[in-house]
């Protein structure tokens, strides 16, 4: 990574509408240096998609993003792989991370408000 | 004895128990002219001179571990020997000056307390105190207050606002006793090299003058480094360095600077400092101190190259708009023209306010030179500023075609 494709990604990170001509404009480089880096980033998967941040509670208010915390046994030859790949097969589970300290996993989900009930169940 | 809740009507109006001079200077411009957009909405700012970073966390954690450990007594007067170590190391591997942290360092309450003190140790009333224009708000009135007398000296776009030895021989008299340097220069952008400085150190040498020399914001220079009035052969000793934290460091609201220069005028200002504010605060102290670590450095390479990617961004938009705009080697201004509009840079500033929703300050506030400009600092976030050249470049449209 050299430090013009740094410098790229800081300004798309901030802003991933910034176009080539505003970032050849701040970084004092030609509009198709940029946009070749910006090809090179993307077809290596270094930038791997624009996303767009919503604020989902001004969309609907019914809905909750909560981390749980998993204690799990690890299985015999697979650790805690297989168990962390089906919890993240439900559709309201957004990520799942494997922590070191007092439990194993954190686990992201989305869904509706919990006085619906249990959103996923975990066995 | 005047009895409890009696009043006492003053016998002259209260203005008239107030000393000439404290009559006799303005207001400052920027402060007027910023009242009336506090009172609108939706405004875009270009007009504060401060960083729009935050101080980094690990130098606020300076601070608050100081006063954790109950760090809260007064320092030395002239600030802790740490810092003023530290201030003079880096002096010497940015800037190439050398001062003896000792006794040619003063730690004081912002750049503005060093450019006081210095103006109170030197001026004896009706000394002349030549400053080139445009410049900071600060210098004239602080001179005024000292009982010297402001002599502005005009700089032009056409020279990128640098001080040129013809303008500064044509100003100095038998009176002339101290040059105010402000480079880079707020609120031109405008920057002094090498070569630059030499034919000016010439006149003050052989007019005997002393340099206050504010370089407040020597480290925001973009192309070539900043030179120090002070690193100019045979400058060190006639030269006051003042500078600070506030800016390429984002500690505005810390209140630290400081002044380097000859033992015998930083004693004298030592005295004054003394007598008046004791020493600068000391949680500051600390932070300041952080600042100046290898973290801090770094984190200020990161703000100054935030900071030169804005500065391409806003004068190519000045230039797009169709408004002729010198290149800001340093600080974080633009100063471009507004000339061709046919306004005066106050009506420019306060239309462009009413109409667009924009503020930034009139070159004319700045002094000589000033006005047909327009002050835009672009320390703040690249949405805005985009925002407020679209903004400024329909007002310019509108004004062009005569409406
Ligand atoms: C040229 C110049 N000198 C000095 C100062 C004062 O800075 P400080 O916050 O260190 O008092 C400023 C602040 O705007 C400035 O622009």
């Amino acid at each position: 990574m050299n430090e013009l494709q740094l410098k790229v990604l800081e300004l798309l990170k901030e802003d991933a509408r910034r176009d080539a001509e505003l970032i050849a404009t701040m970084l004092d480089r030609s509009i198709e240096e940029i946009k070749q880096v910006i090809a090179e980033l993307e077809s290596d998967h270094i930038i791997v998609k624009y996303a767009t941040v919503v604020n989902w509670s001004k969309v609907d208010d019914e809905k909750v993003t909560a981390l749980i915390e998993v204690q799990i046994t690890p299985e015999r030859g697979r650790g805690f792989e297989g168990i962390a790949e089906r919890i993240y097969l439900y559709p309201e589970v957004k990520s799942v991370y494997l922590m070191s300290g007092a439990y194993d996993l954190l686990v992201e989900i989305e869904g509706k408000k919990l006085e619906r009930g249990c959103l996923v169940r975990i066995e | 004895m005047i009895k409890d809740k009696e009043t006492v009507t003053p016998r002259k109006e209260m203005a008239d128990y107030l000393s000439p001079m404290a009559r006799g200077i303005k207001p400052s411009g920027i402060r007027r002219f910023f009242d009336l957009v506090s009172a609108r909405k939706d405004v875009i700012t270009l007009g504060v001179g401060e960083p729009d970073f935050t101080t980094p966390w690990h130098v606020r954690e300076a601070a608050v571990y100081s006063l954790e450990t109950g760090k809260t007594q007064y320092t030395s007067n002239a600030g802790m020997p740490e810092l003023r170590g530290a201030i003079g190391q880096y002096l010497n591997d940015q800037f190439a000056v050398e001062y003896n942290p000792a006794d040619e360092i003063l730690v004081t309450v912002g750049g503005s307390e060093a450019i006081d003190l210095a103006l109170r140790a030197l001026i004896t009333p009706g000394d002349e105190i030549l400053i080139p224009e445009p410049c900071y708000i600060s210098y004239s009135p602080i001179t005024t207050l000292s009982g010297g007398v402001a002599v502005g000296i005009e700089t032009f776009a056409k020279d990128n606002f640098k001080l040129k030895a013809e303008s500064l021989q044509a100003a100095i008299t038998p009176r002339s006793k101290v040059l105010i340097l402000c480079y880079p220069s707020n609120p031109t952008g405008g920057i002094m090299t090498y070569e630059d400085w030499l034919p000016i150190a010439k006149i003050v040498e052989e007019n005997d003058l002393i340099v206050i020399s504010d370089e407040i914001y020597a480290e925001l220079t973009y192309g070539s480094k900043h030179v120090s009035f002070a690193a100019v052969p045979g400058m060190k000793d006639r030269t006051i360095l003042v500078s600070g934290f506030s800016k390429a460091f984002a500690m505005t609201g810390w209140r630290m600077g400081y002044a380097c220069g000859h033992t015998d005028l930083i004693a004298a200002m030592l005295k004054i400092h003394q007598y008046t504010v004791m020493c600068a605060p000391v949680m500051g102290q600390y932070a300041a101190l952080e600042a100046l670590s290898p973290h801090g450095l770094e984190e200020k390479d990161r703000m100054m190259e935030s900071y030169n990617q804005r500065r391409r961004l806003v004068v190519k938009g000045f230039r797009e708009i169709g408004l002729d705009c010198h290149e800001p080697e340093g600080a974080f201004y633009a100063f471009p023209s507004i000339q061709s509009t046919g306004l005066t840079s106050e009506q420019f500033a306060q239309r462009l306010l009413e109409e667009a929703n924009v503020a930034a300050v009139p070159g004319g506030v700045f002094g000589l030179g000033g006005e047909g400009h327009l002050r835009c600092s672009y320390a703040t976030s690249v949405a805005q500023l985009t925002e407020a050249l679209d903004r400024i470049g329909n007002f310019v449209a509108k004004v062009k075609q005569g409406s």
